[in-house]
């Protein structure tokens, strides 16, 4: 009786053994190849459990999603003849298991990601030569990429794997070109700055100037309007003058010239030089005598 | 582990069934002993620690504690298939490796393993990374730019299964992205403007591109953090920056003079107005005066003309001489040089300004000695030195 139950544990357990062995899972990230001896017998597994004949048949599971391979920056040369270091990446994936297989030593990923790069980077370089720095800079994706793909694709059909992108990640430029594009933008800049001064005392001098001529408009205007007005004092005055003068002219000009004398004349310091025969010194004289 | 998801979440099938496993033994071990304490009668409690080992219980006995293993075991073994998911989270739950479905928040059970698997993922949180890289815009210029993508698992399905390590596609796709909207933008428009429009475009490349693999992440923002030209041009750009400011500048600084001297002048041209006015008052005034003062003398002297006029003469003059330096020049005689030494005059006079008067006679008397014995000058009028005052 004991045996018995332990003969029934055994062999259970060498029943689960066997399942173990002969069941393997496809998960949805997987594609799976099913060998016999060596020999391919089915690559076209779906996820979920499947069976195998242990120790004559073996499964190898390869990657089902979408996978990148980046690759370090390499040197391409543009249509004027300079160099450009571009850095890219391939999006690819499994297309045909079986063959993917085959055509990469057992399928590796390390020898796929070295065919394809070899692959994408002879398209770059197609497409690279037959452009300017300029025109690879600002390249439409869809145009650009999409000639590297048209090439590179098409190689890499037999291969088993379809490439879904090629991206630029980065694009830099050689240490001299830098150099020199770092120059052009200190030149750029200088401009910018010395157009801007300039505008600036463009714009100060009009502003200036406008002023200035408001200030010497306003300035003559009053000085119009104020000649006029001292002009019409003028007038008021001499005919006020002229009519009471003209009363008796003579006593006028008498009366006028003492005025002016006495104005003019005889201020302290003035040096006067006389000769003793005027009317002043009518009595002057006579009283010497 | 070929399933790179999140760290948080890696391998659901991991440690949990190990620990499982280990503290199955232990419960195992306690229950055995609990079992043969009770069965066992005065036999056990000795053996009760080797109860594991069913080898020398009798044979009911055995059969009953395999049983109790058994259906214990098999409860464990479903336990492993409990799982909790939070309220940002959702289950992808797979039997043998196919995709069965996706379970929203709360408590959840699956076949446990080998039949089926879970995969947590976080479809709320917004994860974010930021990237600082140097690229060429349209115009051939370098600029550094700082870009920093915010996104989140947004379908967890897709994010598990379709592309290998996302979160690194989504990086290198944003790069790519940044650079490709920057590379057809010039560097003005980069620096300045364009910011929100280059982030739209970008947010929606990476996106389009994300889809195109569809990686099950969406990108919820792209900020630009940082823009700059490369350290090199640093300073000329900032002497363009700053000429800017001159600009500004310069331009308020002529409107500040503009504003000073306009004012002024207004005040100025309003001065001569009022000055005009002013003397146009005065010399009608003055005008006025005059007349009248005029007019009342000339009925007094038309009486009496001759006396008028004579007093009038002496009084006038007499006030003329009265204050000035007067040289009597007698003459008679033909035309002598005579010399009179006004620059002395001069000189001896300044002094005398500030002193009394009196000090003036003296200066009057060697011209009129020189006069004296010279009585033969010509008449010479006093008018030429009138200016010196």
């Amino acid at each position: 009786m004991g045996n018995r139950s332990y003969l029934a544990v055994i062999l259970a357990g060498f029943a689960a053994l066997v399942f173990s062995m002969a069941a393997f899972v496809v998960r949805e990230t997987d594609l799976a190849i099913k060998f016999r001896f060596g020999e391919i017998v089915r690559a076209d597994y779906e996820p979920g459990l499947h069976f195998m004949t242990p120790l004559i048949n073996n499964v190898k599971k390869f990657d089902r999603r979408i996978l990148t391979v980046d690759y370090p920056a390499e040197q391409f040369l543009t249509s004027e003849g300079k160099i450009l270091r571009i850095n890219f990446f391939v999006k690819w994936r499994i297309s045909d298991v079986a063959r993917f297989y085959t055509s990469t030593a057992g399928g590796s990923e390390e020898v796929a990601a070295r065919r394809l790069g070899e692959i994408a980077k002879d398209g770059l370089k197609g497409v690279i030569a037959r452009r300017t720095i300029q025109q690879v800079v600002a390249a439409e994706r869809t145009e650009f990429l999409g000639e590297v793909l048209k090439i590179a694709g098409a190689n890499v059909g037999g291969l088993g794997m379809t490439m879904i992108d090629v991206r630029v990640k980065s694009i830099e430029l050689p240490e001299e070109v830098s150099e020199s594009v770092f120059n052009r933008m200190r030149q750029d800049f200088a401009r910018q700055a010395a157009q801007l001064r300039a505008e600036g005392s463009a714009v100060a001098e009009k502003t200036r100037a406008e002023a200035d001529r408001q200030r010497t408009e306003i300035l003559a205007g009053a000085y119009r309007d104020a000649e006029k007005i001292k002009g019409e004092g003028d007038a008021a005055a001499a005919d006020i003058y002229a009519e009471a003068f003209s009363r008796n002219p003579d006593f006028y000009a008498f009366h006028r010239g003492l005025a002016a004398y006495r104005k003019s004349l005889g201020k302290q310091g003035d040096i006067m030089m006389l000769a003793p025969d005027g009317e002043f010194f009518k009595y002057f004289k006579e009283t010497g005598r | 582990m070929a399933w790179n998801d999140p760290g948080r979440n890696r391998n659901p099938w991991g440690n949990r069934p190990d620990r499982g496993a280990a503290d199955l033994d232990e419960a195992l071990r306690n229950l055995q002993r609990k079992i043969t304490e009770i069965f066992g009668g005065g036999r056990g409690s000795g053996n009760g620690g080797e109860g594991g080992t069913p080898g020398r219980g009798d044979a009911a006995m055995r059969g009953f504690g395999i049983g109790t293993v058994a259906l214990v075991l098999l409860a464990v073994w479903a336990a492993t298939g409990l799982y909790k998911v939070d309220a940002a989270e959702r289950a992808v739950v797979t039997r043998f490796g196919k995709f069965s479905e996706t379970t929203e928040p709360g408590l959840r059970w699956h076949l446990p393993w080998p039949i089926e698997a879970r995969q947590i993922v976080n479809v709320e949180s917004v994860e974010g990374f930021s990237d600082q890289t140097r690229m060429l815009t349209s115009d051939e210029n370098l600029v550094d730019i700082n870009i920093a993508v915010q996104y989140r698992r947004a379908e967890p399905v897709a994010f598990v299964f379709n592309v290998r390590d996302p979160e690194a596609t989504l990086s290198e796709v944003s790069e790519s992205a940044i650079r490709e909207i920057v590379g057809h933008s010039k560097l003005d428009f980069v620096l300045e403007e364009g910011r929100q429009e280059i982030t739209a475009k970008t947010r929606e490349l990476v996106q389009r591109t994300l889809d195109s693999y569809k990686t099950g992440i969406e990108v919820t923002t792209v900020n630009l953090q940082g823009v700059s030209v490369p350290e090199q041009v640093q300073s000329s750009q900032r002497d363009a920056i700053k000429a800017r400011e001159d600009r500004e500048r310069l331009a308020l600084e002529a409107q500040a003079y503009s504003n000073d001297i306009l004012p002024k002048a207004k005040g100025s041209a309003a001065r001569q107005m009022e000055d005009s006015l002013a003397y146009k008052a005065r010399i009608v005034a003055d005008a006025e005066g005059e007349a009248q003062r005029f007019l009342l003398l000339l009925p007094a002297y038309e009486r009496n003309p001759a006396v008028t006029r004579q007093r009038l003469y002496y009084e006038t003059m007499e006030e003329v001489f009265a204050s000035a330096n007067k040289v009597l020049v007698d003459t008679k005689g033909t035309g002598n040089m005579l010399y009179v030494p006004l620059e002395k005059m001069m000189e001896r006079r300044k002094p005398a300004l500030t002193l009394d008067e009196q000090r003036q006679v003296p200066a009057t008397a060697p011209p009129r000695a020189v006069a004296a014995e010279e009585p033969a000058a010509a008449t010479v009028e006093s008018a030429r030195e009138r200016g010196t005052r």
